[in-house]
């Protein structure tokens, strides 16, 4: 396992950065492989959280990879296209909401739980609970912010919220989220 | 807001969190709130991220290549349909064209409306048809 892939995402080294610069037309395989290790599983834990459900993120996330490569666009860098694949893959979890238009209600992967301590995984429950009970433009940003570590730009670009709005409304979810986790 | 909040985000992320910042977030609800919330979505993470079973990259890869490879064949044969379509009409237009004059035997229309007789009807069969033949192959996709 690569664990770098565990760290928050904020920038890639320098070198890799240039090596992706002004990348155009559709990625072929080696490129797509590699993007696709380095990126899977933030976007599948993110859209396990957004979504609150594992099976449904590990689809979407295979949509969003196969969207991502038809659209073969140009990026300026590493992180613009890590962005637009978060951004793909947010505008495929709301679609997925608004077609399920039920609760979640599954805010643990079922094979996650036989693996850990029972308080953690218990926390971990308490968590996606939590989590659930937010809006899904509020699970979205917070997420973002502190999970993936974005930028408030990069936050505005993903959910397509204006850059100005995303302090408070950062704000407003961690409140309500600390309110959850507290009850 | 709290002006320590960027202080705490970059020790929860190295995972030190020490004293001082605990004993400062005690009297600050807005960075108490921040460690309960960035600690626990930053563990969850990690914890999500170690037990995922993904699909590998190559199966992924696989799959998109041949569904794109799908997708550019069913729209290469979809305007060829069309185009298909197309020419049978025209083809059709000028058969009932060349034909229909006789047959019908309206030989006091054509006089009347002179030599543009041919391309009239022609354009009239491919107006009437050229709707409804794009209608039934669009529809059959």
């Amino acid at each position: 396992m690569d664990l770098t892939a565990l760290m928050p995402e904020t920038t890639l080294p320098v070198e890799l950065e240039s090596q992706t610069r002004a990348t155009t037309a559709r990625m072929d395989e080696e490129s797509f492989r590699a993007f696709y290790d380095r990126t899977a599983r933030p976007v599948w834990a993110y859209l396990t959280r957004i979504t609150g459900d594992a099976q449904l993120a590990e689809e979407l996330l295979q949509e969003a990879f196969y969207r991502f490569y038809r659209a073969g666009a140009a990026y300026e860098s590493e992180s613009h296209r890590r962005n637009s694949l978060f951004q793909i893959a947010t505008n495929l979890a709301r679609d997925s909401g608004r077609r399920r238009r039920r609760g979640i209600d599954v805010p643990l992967p079922e094979d996650l739980a036989g693996h850990d301590p029972a308080d953690r995984a218990a926390s971990r429950m308490d968590l996606g609970r939590a989590i659930a009970r937010l809006r899904p433009l509020q699970r979205e940003i917070l997420w973002l912010a502190y999970a993936q570590g974005s930028s408030h730009e990069e936050i505005a670009r993903i959910t397509g919220v204006s850059r100005k709005s995303i302090k408070s409304l950062l704000f407003r979810a961690r409140r309500k989220l600390a309110e959850f986790l507290h009850v | 807001m709290c002006e320590r909040e960027g202080e705490v985000i970059d020790a929860l992320r190295k995972g030190l969190v020490n004293e001082e910042l605990r004993a400062h977030a005690a009297s600050c609800a807005g960075c108490a709130d921040l460690i309960d919330v960035a600690g626990a979505l930053l563990e969850d993470r990690t914890t999500l991220m170690r037990a995922a079973k993904l699909p590998g990259s190559g199966l992924v890869w696989w799959r998109a290549a041949m569904r794109d490879r799908r997708e550019t064949a069913r729209r290469a044969l979809r305007a060829a349909r069309i185009i298909q379509a197309v020419l049978v009409m025209i083809a059709a237009g000028v058969g009932i064209a060349l034909i229909g004059p006789k047959t019908i035997n309206v030989a006091a229309i054509v006089d009347a409306i002179g030599g543009f007789a041919v391309p009239i009807v022609a354009v009239l069969a491919l107006l009437i048809l050229a709707p409804v033949t794009v209608y039934f192959v669009v529809t059959e996709e």
